[in-house]
């Protein structure tokens, strides 16, 4: 991204994740659910913090990196404490799916696992603007990725490959949307998967690690790349 | 039944500097610390258990020991609950009762009480006493040439590979030589070296090795390393015959839950810090030019060190406690008032301690503690 592009994005991320200052009323727990998955991940998120109490010793003061690091790994924690209380109507939902929502309404998502299309949508996504793709876009390049694929295998790839195919245009024009943003991990996979999207959607293309883990801000970032094109 | 208050709570870690050596090679990473959550309760790791702990596929802890296996260079490897017990274990396959092992004169208690639970007899290499206190090889080989003259046979002999004391690296290499050449199985403690520093055990010529997860490797206790030579695996895990699938040293099963959990999460930094190695002696050397700087502290071992756990002879403070009204307490408090722990409540004649693990910051914020109490103290 380049730099004008990267400021950009950056102000439009503190604008998109400004909330009004409202003093934060908590109600009485309803019944509910715990989520887990959510409680490991706060617990997760403090242990490790948890490791800058012993790098610190014995006054525990932070330099400007490592304060970053620390309250990064807080501020996940507490975005997660947040999404529990709100499961007991302790706190209300957060506001940033409402945002994400928003921002993303001319946008289809391209991504090549379904346990990321599962965040995508906690995080408030429309499932119906995400396409996984566990195939690449074009048949020739199953070769890409496996040299060795039998011509028999190969034509039952290209009719999921033209079902995917169909899938993004058909949502693309029942839905009006404009832009697309492939997000999937940096292997031989997501690669060739990014390459051809630009190529055929002139898609805007995110390759990273833990795509499941993605948190609020860095997903809004990501929306406003691919819908703010210089 | 009420149950009386065991003040079970421990922040001594999380709010001061802690130069006790025992402490400082067991503090968890990051990773053992989740592990630890995920894998607190009893059998934690024993869900898809099908009779033996070392192939259990999910956690991989088969994987896991093969990793181990080659992080020390042995061709087999289990988990014990200690490294005491891999010595017992050891003694326990290849010793009868009345048998004699020789030993370094620098063996940590525990080498001592393995073979009296295996009523063994110990000849003892002796050191070359103060203030250097080294188990050379040629005195190891001349009680190891001894007592096989006198004994016909030595069925083990053992050396303590950096010692709890004084923190003397020995020369395994060599002495593992002299005892392959000798016909006598070497077993190498490294309980002080291990997960700290790089073993490669087929490179030491020695046939076994013993190390401490919650002393040298990141890990809850109790929890130990026992590796060895392929040629020992028919004794040291044979089978039993009417639990075929047990192993009869290992009791079956060793160690489970978090103390595996959390050793298996802190091999990849295990892995990584070893490395660094170099840089911790380093520091030690530092830490050691430092506090020379007081005038009657000094270091005692061998010099310049090579390993992380140095030992100080202090009159110099042990003077000043002689006339302070805090009497032999004064030096732990000045240290806890800056938020330094490990030296014991009344200890000023002399103690042992490491940083290991620490940052230069760190270091040098302790050295200049010392300086500061010793002017403080001493006008």
């Amino acid at each position: 991204m380049d730099k004008n592009r990267f400021n950009q994005a950056e102000n439009l991320i503190k604008k998109a994740a400004s909330v009004e200052n409202k003093t934060e009323v908590i109600k009485e727990a309803q019944e509910g659910i715990i989520n887990v998955e959510l409680f490991d991940k706060t617990l997760k998120d403090l242990i490790e913090a948890d490791d800058f109490i012993y790098s610190s010793l014995p006054f525990h003061k932070l330099n400007l990196e490592e304060s970053k690091l620390f309250t990064s790994k807080i501020l996940d924690a507490r975005e997660n404490i947040n999404g529990i209380l709100s499961d007991f109507g302790v706190i209300e939902k957060p506001k940033s799916e409402e945002k994400i929502s928003d921002l993303s309404h001319e946008l289809l998502i391209i991504t090549t696992k379904n346990n990321f299309k599962k965040s995508l949508i906690k995080l408030g996504i429309n499932v119906q603007q995400i396409v996984v793709a566990g195939v690449p876009l074009k048949a020739e390049d199953m070769k890409k990725i496996n040299p060795k694929i039998p011509d028999t295998a190969l034509n039952g790839i290209s009719k999921k490959i033209e079902h995917v195919q169909n899938d993004i245009i058909r949502k693309m024009d029942k839905m009006n949307l404009k832009y697309v943003l492939v997000v999937a991990e940096p292997d031989l996979n997501g690669n060739i998967l990014g390459k051809r999207a630009k190529e055929n959607y002139n898609a805007f293309v995110n390759l990273e690690k833990d795509l499941k883990d993605i948190k609020v801000d860095r997903l809004i970032e990501l929306i406003l790349c691919a819908t703010q094109p210089n | 039944m009420e149950c009386q208050n065991y003040g079970l709570n421990r922040s001594i870690e999380r709010e001061n500097l802690n130069l006790n050596p025992l402490q400082r090679g067991g503090v968890l990473s990051a990773a053992a610390r989740e592990a630890l959550y995920d894998f607190g309760d009893g059998y934690s790791v024993c869900d898809y258990c099908a009779g033996r702990l070392d192939e259990i596929s999910k956690p991989s802890i088969g994987g896991f020991l093969e990793d181990l296996a080659k992080f020390i260079n042995v061709d087999a490897v289990r988990t014990v609950h200690g490294a005491r017990e891999g010595k017992f274990a050891i003694m326990h396959a290849l010793c009868d009762n009345g048998d004699t092992i020789v030993l370094d004169g620098n063996a940590h208690y525990t080498s001592h009480l393995a073979a009296e639970r295996n009523h063994l007899k110990m000849i003892e290499v002796p050191s070359t006493g103060s203030p250097e206190f080294e188990i050379t090889p040629e005195k190891y080989q001349e009680t190891l040439e001894n007592a096989l003259d006198t004994h016909g046979e030595i069925k083990l002999a053992l050396l303590t590979h950096v010692d709890g004391n004084y923190g003397n690296l020995t020369n395994a290499k060599k002495i593992g030589k002299i005892c392959q050449d000798a016909g006598v199985p070497l077993l190498l403690n490294c309980a002080y070296s291990m997960g700290r520093l790089p073993i490669d055990a087929k490179d030491l010529n020695v046939d076994f090795v013993v190390g401490s997860g919650h002393k040298s490797m990141a890990a809850s206790g109790p929890i130990g390393v026992l590796g060895m030579k392929e040629e020992w695996g028919d004794k040291l895990l044979q089978k039993s015959p009417r639990h075929q699938k047990k192993e009869i040293e290992m009791l079956g099963c060793t160690s489970r839950g978090a103390p595996i959990a959390t050793l298996m999460a802190s091999l990849p930094h295990l892995i990584d810090r070893v490395s660094k190695w170099d840089d911790e002696v380093d520091k030690a050397r530092n830490f050691v030019s430092q506090m020379e700087e007081i005038e009657g502290v000094m270091q005692v071992g061998l010099r310049p060190t090579n390993h992380d756990l140095v030992r100080f002879e202090t009159p110099f403070f042990h003077e000043i406690a002689q006339k302070h009204s805090r009497r032999g307490f004064f030096l732990y408090e000045e240290l806890k008032k800056r938020k330094i722990v490990g030296i014991k409540r009344g200890q000023t004649e002399w103690f042992k301690c490491s940083a290991y693990g620490m940052t230069e910051e760190q270091v040098d914020y302790i050295a200049a503690s010392f300086k500061e109490i010793a002017e403080k103290s001493g006008n």
